[in-house]
């Protein structure tokens, strides 16, 4: 294959201003996102938790597109990376001695692992990202309903197996006592890492080859495009991206069980459903559209649980949600966002020569 | 293993298998005729289950039986008729994949509705002493329950076979899954056939939600899942793209389930159970995606 193939490369030099220009795509989601935080850390500690809970949703939901959004490959079973980060972080953070009463079968150097937390978040990328790997070889061969269908499968068959392993997670009583150390700053810092990679990514070689592959598979195919390649690639990455959620999450909560990263009859939709919500919503080929859809949808949720406290009437916020994406996948099926990325909005017209992002929303003018 | 150990295993694959068949049946109906996967079809059941909460409660006892079915299976059929109308009409021309996310998201808005009404909690539906009633024939002991599960899968099968192959609805339903498209050009109204697909498809989900709710003994938002869930991989075993590979495909889940229920409780295993079914899932859509019944092509020939 061509090494040489992509013209649309990030710019090199220019004045610091033409950089913005061409940037504003991640500048404009990545400085809404750093707002709309700083704007909660003035508020109450309560909207401060509530903003940490959308971030780390954010996380999911970067993860998620880097995989559905550059593929145009439905996952259903992108939840199942959040569960092994949860709990290799909890494994390596929790409470030495709770752990060794409560998991008493668990082999030793799970036991008594009491790593720092940076470590423990890096690991909590790796586990999920070697076992995408595995599972990248059956799954990335297959396209569209079928890679639905067995991503869902590959859900329920790790589902099962978490929380069926008694010996080892606990099965479905809470692990607890994992260190909590997720706060606000320390989730925007992750944010303010990853968000970047997923735009270099989408932007590179990698990237754009692979969002050849989802606008024509076959026209790809003809050009020397390895589509097995190129989905494995942002497979593994995303599948790291949403362990460090996943790591957040039990770094958040403090105590994590199978019901709260699986589907099942308790669950009712959770986060599987919530993330693809997020990013459908927003708008499933674009960057923009997994920020704004993830802000969107974490704004009208987290207003609905209050709602929810009010009234103690649950699951109202579920029944909400599922009516906008109803609503958005019948009127506006491509998002908020219409699949565009945010671009500079005074640009000259050099600029628009070259839209730097999707095939699919070149010319960008409406 | 004695002779009557095996029949008895054999019975109950037959059982199970008949169950799964029946729901197997009516997400393969979905998708020969609009490439639907519908994961809202768990929904159908739901409401039939919840249709069976309300006679009980409300209504009559169960004991006038025949009311009781004709009600559950007229609710399923509303619901079913509605998602039709309000939810997949609008989104018919897209791709699959947006369709899945639409049912998906048809699905977690009624079992939250769902919850919402009456509660996450499983409500006792009081439907007399079937659940309990067995026969037995020396060792073997067959339930009650399942000998009418595998005649109303019988009846709905034979009832189902002579409306496709027998009325002119039938006809165009079968030219429909064959060929949408060239279907409708020669005059096939694309509308009444989509509808009446989701007709039959509710039918046969409140079929499934009273002998759901005959097992369990209790309707509960979660009980539209695990069916749908097996129905699918039944029909990814049997073949998405044919009505007899649904049946294949449930009848094969059944056998396989009890199978797996054997053999692995001998390593003391028999937890994983599910585990392995979703393997299979997986194997077969990589090494066999056209099922173990092989029906008209619907990949895209290049």
């Amino acid at each position: 294959m061509s090494e040489t193939g992509t013209s649309t490369r990030l710019p090199v030099g220019g004045s610091l201003g033409s950089l913005g220009v061409r940037l504003w795509p991640l500048l404009a989601p990545a400085g809404l996102t750093i707002l709309i935080s700083l704007l909660a850390l003035m508020g109450s500690e309560v909207l401060e938790r509530k903003a940490t809970f959308m971030l780390i949703n954010m996380v999911f939901v970067l993860g998620l597109y880097t995989f559905v959004g550059n593929s145009g490959v439905l996952s259903f079973g992108h939840a199942t990376f959040m569960a092994l980060g949860a709990y290799t972080f909890a494994f390596m953070t929790a409470n030495v001695r709770v752990k060794n009463t409560t998991l008493p079968d668990a082999p030793g150097f799970l036991r008594d692992a009491d790593i720092a937390t940076w470590q423990a978040v890096a690991l909590a990328a790796i586990v999920p990202a070697v076992f995408a790997l595995i599972v990248a070889l059956p799954l990335m061969r297959l396209n569209g309903l079928a890679a639905g269908i067995a991503t869902l499968a590959m859900l329920f068959a790790v589902g099962v197996i978490v929380s069926q392993w008694q010996s080892l997670t606990g099965g479905n009583t809470a692990f607890a006592a994992i260190r909590r150390e997720t706060d606000l700053y320390y989730a925007l810092v992750i944010v303010v890492v990853l968000m970047p990679l997923v735009y270099l990514y989408q932007q590179s070689r990698f990237g754009l080859r692979l969002r050849g592959t989802r606008e024509d598979l076959l026209a790809s195919r003809s050009l020397g495009i390895n589509t097995v390649r190129e989905r494995t690639i942002a497979w593994v990455i995303s599948a790291a991206i949403v362990g460090i959620a996943g790591a957040m999450y039990a770094g958040f909560n403090g105590t994590i069980d199978p019901s709260q990263f699986f589907l099942g009859a308790r669950s009712a939709g959770g986060v599987t459903f919530l993330t693809i919500a997020m990013l459908v919503v927003g708008g499933i080929s674009s960057l923009a559209g997994a920020v704004v859809g993830t802000i969107f949808l974490s704004g009208i949720a987290e207003a609905l649980r209050e709602v929810e406290k009010a009234t103690d009437q649950r699951h109202i916020t579920e029944v909400v949600l599922a009516l906008i994406l109803l609503l958005t996948l019948i009127l506006r099926p491509r998002g908020i966002t219409g699949g565009r990325e945010i671009y500079w909005p005074f640009r000259r017209e050099q600029t628009m020569r070259r839209p730097a992002a999707a095939p699919s929303a070149a010319g960008t003018s409406e | 293993m004695d002779p009557s150990e095996v029949a008895q295993n054999a019975i109950d694959a037959a059982a199970r298998g008949s169950f799964l068949a029946l729901v197997a049946l009516g997400v393969a109906l979905l998708f020969g005729i609009m490439n639907l996967v519908n994961f809202a079809y768990g929904e159908v059941i739901l409401a039939g289950g919840y249709a069976m909460l309300i006679f009980t409660t409300w209504f009559l006892d169960a004991s006038v039986w025949p009311l009781l079915i004709i009600w559950t299976v007229v609710v399923a059929i509303v619901f079913a008729l509605a998602q039709e109308r309000l939810a997949f009409r609008p989104v018919r021309h897209a791709d699959p994949t947006t369709m899945l996310v639409t049912s998906f998201a048809v699905s977690v808005l009624l079992v939250n509705i769902a919850i919402v009404v009456w509660s996450g909690l499983a409500r006792p539906v009081e439907i007399g002493g079937v659940t309990l009633e067995q026969f037995t024939a020396g060792e073997i002991r067959i339930r009650k329950l399942d000998v009418i599960t595998l005649g109303a899968a019988a009846f709905l099968l034979l009832s189902l076979t002579a409306f496709l192959k027998r009325t002119s609805l039938g006809i165009q339903m079968r030219a429909a899954s064959e060929d949408f498209r060239m279907s409708q050009l020669l005059g096939v109204p694309a509308n009444r056939v989509i509808a009446t697909a989701f007709f039959i498809a509710g039918i046969l989900a409140g079929s499934v939600a009273l002998i759901t709710v005959g097992n369990q003994g209790s309707s509960s938002p979660g009980m539209g899942l695990f069916p749908l869930i097996f129905g699918l991989v039944a029909v990814v075993l049997g073949g998405m793209t044919s009505l007899i590979g649904a049946v294949v495909g449930g009848f094969v889940l059944g056998g396989l389930i009890v199978g797996l229920e054997q053999g692995l409780a001998t390593y003391g295993m028999e937890r994983f159970r599910d585990a392995f079914v979703f393997l299979a899932v997986i194997v077969m859509l990589v090494f066999r995606p056209q099922g173990l019944v092989v029906g008209r092509a619907i990949r895209e020939r290049v």
